[in-house]
């Protein structure tokens, strides 16, 4: 299983998925209990949000680094 | 690989598999699993007991680690031989002071060097700790030395004897009795085992009522 470009395995997979559900940050569909869809909730989309805008200062901190002479 | 898997997944806590067990192990089918997915359930899994399993199954998981562990520790030790010799005493007052000076530094530097071994303070501390003197009965006392090389069980056991008569002036004597060649001494696995047992349990009642804690200082 990969996600981004990143291998998961299905121990590590099923441990961020239920601390994400633990803290309310996506929330389980209904569907087959063997394949389950999740949806990011209102607190999930807000967390990503914030987690997106600190990715991005890294970023753009680095990229800077990289431009100075 | 699918059997593994499914038990495997029999290692997350109750409740966890309640909510989740169906929806991994149909992604597993659907996926494949390879050994690097066994060590990633099997870690997880870990984890996930910590965070949510039950104090007992900590108890009991850390008792078995416990017993795992000490026998595997028994078993990995180098054979060890005993051998002993049988002393007369006439004063059991002088046994001590003797006792004092044949296993005083400059006598058991002595043998080791006599002998070959290998010299210094951590040696000759092993030394003692290897050697034993009690009495068998009235007058007669028996003496004791323990190491890995059978040949040098049998001749530190008759030099130590030899330090101790000499050191008595008179008060000890050989009775020439060798009681007991050297032979392997026998492991107690079973007394290991229960040390492991009562250890990893008492770790997991440790383990188990610092979660305990944290739980509550949380809330």
């Amino acid at each position: 299983m990969a996600f981004a470009g990143v291998r998961l395995g299905p121990g590590t997979l099923y441990g961020a998925i239920t601390r994400l559900e633990t803290r309310g940050w996506i929330r389980a569909l209904p569907g087959d209990e063997r394949r389950r869809p999740y949806r990011l909730t209102a607190a999930g989309r807000k967390q990503l949000r914030e987690q997106l805008a600190e990715l991005d200062r890294v970023v753009k901190a680095g990229q800077q680094r990289l431009h100075r002479p | 690989m699918r059997h593994l898997a499914r038990l495997l997944v029999q290692l997350y806590p109750r409740p966890w598999r309640d909510r989740y067990e169906k929806e991994m192990t149909g992604l597993i089918d659907d996926a494949g699993f390879s050994i690097f997915d066994a060590f990633d359930v099997l870690k997880e899994a870990f984890k996930m007991q910590i965070a949510q399993g039950s104090s007992l199954w900590f108890i009991c998981a850390l008792a078995i680690a416990g017993i795992v562990g000490t026998e595997v520790y028994m078993l990995s030790r180098p054979t060890r031989y005993v051998s002993s010799e049988i002393l007369n005493v006439r004063d059991a007052d002088s046994v001590g002071r003797a006792a004092q000076r044949a296993l005083s530094r400059a006598d058991l530097t002595a043998i080791m060097q006599r002998f070959h071994l290998q010299t210094g303070e951590e040696a000759i501390e092993r030394m003692r700790y290897d050697t034993t003197l009690s009495q068998v009965r009235p007058g007669t006392f028996e003496i004791q030395y323990r190491d890995e090389w059978p040949g040098i069980v049998r001749s530190v056991t008759s030099a130590i004897a030899e330090r101790l008569i000499i050191a008595s002036d008179g008060a000890i004597s050989s009775t020439g009795a060798i009681a007991r060649q050297p032979e392997p001494v026998t492991p107690s696995y079973l007394t290991a085992a229960m040390a492991g047992l009562l250890g990893g349990a008492l770790g997991g009642v440790l383990v188990a009522g610092t979660r305990w804690l944290f739980r509550a200082a949380q809330k």
